[in-house]
Formats: C-alpha cells, sequence, structure tokens
C-alpha cells in the first residue's frame, strides 16, 4: 500500500507513459484497421515523449533559457513589496558586481519576502537535453507517420481494402490459386 | 489584494464560469446546430474575458500587446472554424432540430443521405 | 514548474482522451480525438516548462498530423463519416494480456527510477552533459537558449542525421504516392467562394508565415528554432491550400520548389559541417568559422544550420501535404 502511495507521488508520470504506451500497444495488437494500427502507434510514441520530459524536470525550476542576473532580479522585486528607491539600487549594484551586491544594496526584508526573493533568484534550469531529443522527435514522427499512411494507401489501391485480416485471406487465396 | 489583483480575479472567473457552462450546454444541448452555439460562446465571450484577466495581470508591456494580438487571432480563426464545421455537417445532410418535428429530440439527427452514425 | 496536480489533471485528461481514440470506431472521430489528445499534451509540456517541445506539439500533433490523417482517410475510400471500423467494439483478450503483462515489467522498472523532479537524479548531474549544457553554454556561445545551443551545436551530428531522416521521409512518400499526372485540377472552389474563409486566410496566412520565419531566425535568443519554425511555416501553406484548394497552393509555391529546398536544407546543414573543416576545426565544431572569436563562430554556425533546419522541415511537410492530398 505504501508503495502504491509513494509511487503515486514521486513516479505518476511515469506510470502515465506506461499506460500511454500499453494503450498504443494494445491498437497495434488488436485493431484490424491499419490506420487505427498507425494511430496505435503514434500514442506509443507519445508515452516515450512523456517519459522523458518528465526525466528532466526539476522541482521549481524555470525553462533552460538563460536569464541574467539583471532579469532574475527584476522579476524577483516585481514579486515582494520593497520601496522603490532601494530596488532601484538593487539594479543598480547588479548590473555593477552581481547577485550578492544586490542583495547586500536591498537591505533586510520581511522574513517571507526574503524567502520569496531568495527562491527566485536561485531558480535552477530544468534539463534541457530531453526537450531536443523530443522536439526533433516529434517532428520525425510525423514524418514517418506519413510514410506509413503512404503505404497503407498503396495497400488500399492494391488489395481494396485496409483490414488487415481481409488483405491475409486475400494473400491465401492467391497462394491456393497459385498452387492448384 | 490590490485593485489589479481583484479585477484579474473576476475577469477569470467570469471567463472561467463561461467556459464552464458552453462545456454543460455542447452535453446537454439536443443537436448538432445547437451544440455548436455554446462552443461558440465560450470561443468568443469567454476567452475574451480570460485574456483580458490576463492584460490586467501581466500590466501594460510587451506581453499585454502579444495577449492583444492573440486575442486578435482567436476573433477572427474561431468564428471561421465554427463557420466551416456548420457548412460541412450542413452539406453532409444534417438539418437543425426544431420542436416541430415529429417527436423528441433524436439523440444523433437523422441524416438525408449517406450511412447513419 | 507549474503546479503538480495542474500537470496531473492534464495527464489524466490524456490517458481519457487515448482510451478514447482506440474506442472510437469512427476513424475521422478517432483522428479528431488524437488533434485533441496532441493539443492538450503542448499544455503538459508548457506545463513542464518545455515551451520549445509545446511549440513544436502544437504545430505538428494538433495542425498537420491531423490533416494527414484524414487526408489518408479520403485517399483510402472511405467517406467521411462513413468511415468505420468493420467489427463492433469488442475487447481482444489476448492483446489486453500482452498489453497488461508489459506494462507491468515497464512498470515495475520505473520503481528504481528517482522521483520526479528530484534535483540531484543522475541525468541532471553528470558533468559532461545536462550540468556542462547548463553551466557552460552561455559562456562557450553567449546564446542563452539552451535547447538551441544543445540541439545545433552540442548535438550537431544527431540533428544532422534527424533532419537527414525527414528529408528521407519525404522521398519515401514520394516514392510511394508520386504519379506522372496532370498538375492538380482547380477543384469546384467550395471554400474559396465563402466570404469568411477568404478573409481569415488572407488575414492570418501573412502573420503565419512571418511567425514561422522569426521562429526559425531567433530560435537563440527563445524558445524557437529550424524545427518549430520550419512547421509552422508549412501550417501557414496548409491553411491556404485547404481553403484556396491544392492547384491554387501548387500554383503559389510550385512543387519542384520545395522539392528543391528540401534537399537544399540538408546540404546548407552538411555544407556548414564541410566549412568547418576546410577551416580547420571539426565537422560541426563552430568554432572554426570565427578563429579571432569562437563565440561569434559558434552563433553563425547555428544560425545557419537553423536555416536549413526549418527549410528541409517546412519544404518536407508541404511535400507531404501534396501527395497525401493530391486526388
Amino acid at each position: 500500500m505504501s508503495l502504491l502511495a509513494t509511487g503515486l507521488f514521486n513516479l505518476l508520470n511515469y506510470w502515465v507513459y506506461v499506460s500511454l504506451m500499453m494503450i498504443g500497444l494494445y491498437a497495434v495488437i488488436a485493431k484490424t484497421n491499419l490506420v487505427k494500427k498507425v494511430i496505435g502507434l503514434s500514442l506509443f510514441q507519445t508515452g516515450i515523449f512523456i517519459f522523458y520530459i518528465s526525466m528532466g524536470v526539476v522541482s521549481g525550476a524555470t525553462t533552460p533559457i538563460t536569464w541574467t542576473d539583471a532579469e532574475r532580479l527584476r522579476l524577483g522585486l516585481s514579486r515582494v513589496e520593497v520601496a522603490p528607491e532601494r530596488a532601484a539600487a538593487a539594479l543598480a549594484a547588479v548590473e555593477e558586481d552581481g547577485l550578492d551586491a544586490a542583495r547586500a544594496a536591498l537591505g533586510p526584508l520581511a522574513p517571507a519576502d526574503a524567502a520569496r526573493l531568495d527562491e527566485l533568484l536561485a531558480r535552477p534550469y530544468t534539463n534541457p537535453l530531453p526537450h531536443v531529443l523530443i522536439l526533433t522527435a516529434i517532428v520525425v514522427s510525423v514524418s514517418t507517420m506519413a510514410v506509413a499512411l503512404a503505404i497503407v494507401m498503396e495497400i488500399k489501391a492494391a488489395y481494396g481494402t485496409i483490414e488487415s485480416d481481409e488483405i491475409v485471406t486475400a494473400e491465401l487465396e492467391t497462394a491456393r490459386a497459385a498452387r492448384s | 489584494m490590490t485593485g489589479a489583483e481583484l479585477l484579474t480575479a473576476v475577469l477569470l472567473g467570469a471567463g472561467a464560469f463561461v467556459a464552464l457552462t458552453s462545456a454543460l450546454g455542447v452535453l446537454r444541448m439536443p443537436d448538432f446546430f445547437s451544440r455548436i452555439h455554446p462552443a461558440g460562446e465560450n470561443e468568443s465571450l469567454g476567452q475574451t474575458l480570460i485574456i483580458a484577466g490576463l492584460i490586467v495581470a501581466a500590466g501594460p508591456g510587451g506581453t499585454a500587446l502579444k495577449l492583444l494580438l492573440v486575442w486578435g487571432f482567436l476573433m477572427m480563426t474561431a468564428p471561421a472554424a465554427t463557420h466551416a464545421l456548420t457548412r460541412a455537417a450542413w452539406q453532409d445532410g444534417r438539418r437543425p432540430w426544431s420542436r416541430d418535428d415529429d417527436g423528441p429530440a433524436p439523440p444523433t439527427p437523422p441524416r438525408a443521405g449517406g450511412a447513419s452514425t | 514548474m507549474t503546479d503538480r496536480w495542474i500537470v496531473e489533471l492534464l495527464l489524466a485528461v490524456v490517458v481519457v482522451t487515448a482510451v478514447g481514440v482506440v474506442r472510437a470506431r469512427n476513424l475521422l472521430v478517432a483522428s479528431v480525438l488524437l488533434g485533441i489528445y496532441s493539443l492538450v499534451m503542448a499544455l503538459i509540456w508548457t506545463a513542464m516548462e518545455a515551451y520549445d517541445v509545446a511549440l513544436t506539439e502544437a504545430a505538428v500533433g494538433a495542425g498537420i498530423s491531423t490533416l494527414l490523417l484524414i487526408g489518408a482517410l479520403i485517399r483510402t475510400g472511405s467517406r467521411i463519416g462513413g468511415s468505420k471500423e468493420r467489427d463492433a467494439p469488442r475487447i481482444d483478450k489476448v492483446a489486453l494480456a500482452v498489453a497488461v503483462l508489459t506494462g507491468a515489467a515497464l512498470a515495475y522498472g520505473t520503481l528504481d527510477m528517482p522521483a520526479i523532479g528530484d534535483p540531484t537524479a543522475p541525468v541532471h548531474v553528470h558533468p559532461k552533459v545536462a550540468r556542462h549544457y547548463i553551466d557552460r553554454s552561455m559562456e562557450e556561445t553567449h546564446v542563452p537558449n539552451m535547447v538551441t545551443v544543445v540541439l545545433a551545436s552540442y548535438r550537431g551530428y544527431d540533428t544532422m542525421f534527424e533532419t537527414c531522416v525527414v528529408f528521407t521521409a519525404a522521398l519515401g512518400v514520394m516514392v510511394l504516392l508520386r504519379r506522372r499526372r496532370p498538375p492538380a485540377e482547380p477543384a469546384p472552389g467550395e471554400m474559396r467562394e465563402q466570404a469568411i474563409f477568404v478573409v481569415m486566410t488572407r488575414m492570418t496566412v501573412p502573420f503565419v508565415l512571418a511567425y514561422g520565419s522569426y521562429v526559425i531566425t531567433h530560435g537563440e535568443l527563445g524558445p524557437g528554432g529550424g524545427f518549430q519554425g520550419g512547421v509552422i511555416l508549412a501550417a501557414g501553406y496548409l491553411i491556404y491550400a485547404l481553403v484556396y484548394g491544392l492547384a491554387a497552393a501548387q500554383r503559389a509555391l510550385p512543387p519542384r520548389l520545395t522539392d528543391v529546398g528540401a534537399g537544399l536544407g540538408v546540404l546548407i546543414y552538411a555544407g556548414v559541417g564541410v566549412a568547418c573543416l576546410l577551416l580547420g576545426g571539426d565537422f560541426l565544431a563552430y568554432d572554426a568559422l570565427n578563429q579571432a572569436d569562437p563565440a561569434k563562430g559558434q552563433q553563425l554556425g547555428m544560425t545557419l544550420v537553423e536555416l536549413g533546419v526549418g527549410l528541409t522541415v517546412a519544404c518536407v511537410m508541404v511535400t507531404i501535404f501534396n501527395e497525401v492530398a493530391q486526388p
């Protein structure tokens, strides 16, 4: 029971990826319609996308686009109560000597505000690598899906159907006719 | 809570309410043509309220301008999409259900031609 | 990251939608549901702070792939609305057993994974991979968007071959579907005669194209790049083709031009690599492009390969759409 509880809290995204992949796998095996099989493959792929992006998540992190110290400070100051002239002094200090000097120039803050500001100033980045892998994979997945659909269209032209079991029957009949 | 925050909350709340009612409308209306009406309500009024709330929250500046552009494109494309949907339904043989028709509202309205759903 | 419960709610929505996609007997309904599924997925990427991925997913999943599926349904002779699977929905017990067993094995495997969002997970702390990208990319390239730096510079090889895969897919579709046939004849103008569609197209397509070009060229500064911008450019063409008809769209952008463009993009990418070689560096090591200031060389190299990627991706998507939509 405790396994389920910790899993739900810590690993939910991974379990969702497993579910999506298996829903896709089920469609690929169980459905006879070829377009439906292609759709199943597409679901399978998006399951893997969730797996990768979830691995890249860092709690409380921001998107991996570098913020300069001044940009961080400006955002932080907009979220806390601080006198305008002290904010201006801090912004001037950050250009010259970096975040620590700016924090000193700001002077003492209310404890809640100070904690909030420090958290915003030290915000980590999410891992950029999974983003790179997945955004190229999305474009590749639509291209490969187009190839699969093109094959399905040619199958329709050749067999007159896109149901896999009917294609097997037609093939068997052709083979039988050739033998006799 | 400042005045701007209050205004944001009110606008976003109103937008969410419109979105909720239009979702209910889509579920409850009797046929295709009446269903698309509440859907359009969300696209126009609901999204306008939400974007207005976000503009107030963002304050004057680049973000507000971008939100305005988003609103402009939404106002252009959403009615066109609704128009395309209803035309496609009409050409497919669907006709608006009215109370003059015999019997209760069909769960899926009958079509003039083609296979039934 | 946005509050966790929002991500969890959206994840629940995608699972339900996925079940709906598989259960829907009408293939048109399944295709449209798949578009909705992708759109919710784009929201999940946004909530997980993966904006570059969200941009791509929104343009590809909700736009292009839905259109391709519907095009394929029409081409396989399934009348819209009548394109049904033959069988009544029933549970295939064997398939279900296979899926459940595989799923259980995979879920058992996840028990050893670090918790979601744990900053000390191995993927986040490896000194030569994630830590290097996050800590050193600004200093080495002066480019703020780490996703673009990793895509175009640190993993330039990988991206070059991804571009080749996309290009090869277009070749595959051409080989399978392109016939010697007269250019698309102007179909009876259905949407073209409707003022509302014409006005909408005229007012949006130029902005879509401008936005696509912006996304390709500004990938270094904010979310964006060749893959994202390329699919947005292609989406602009698709809107035009839907409203004005394929014949008019192909008059505006002749297929011969997109054929050349698709190959040219890959050539630009590989050409930048060869230029680095000729200037005395390694293949795709852009430092060689500007000996005096390696960071400037990196920026030039990245801009050029992103242009190549954008050209290939846009032309490939347009080509695929042309071939699938051609009656």
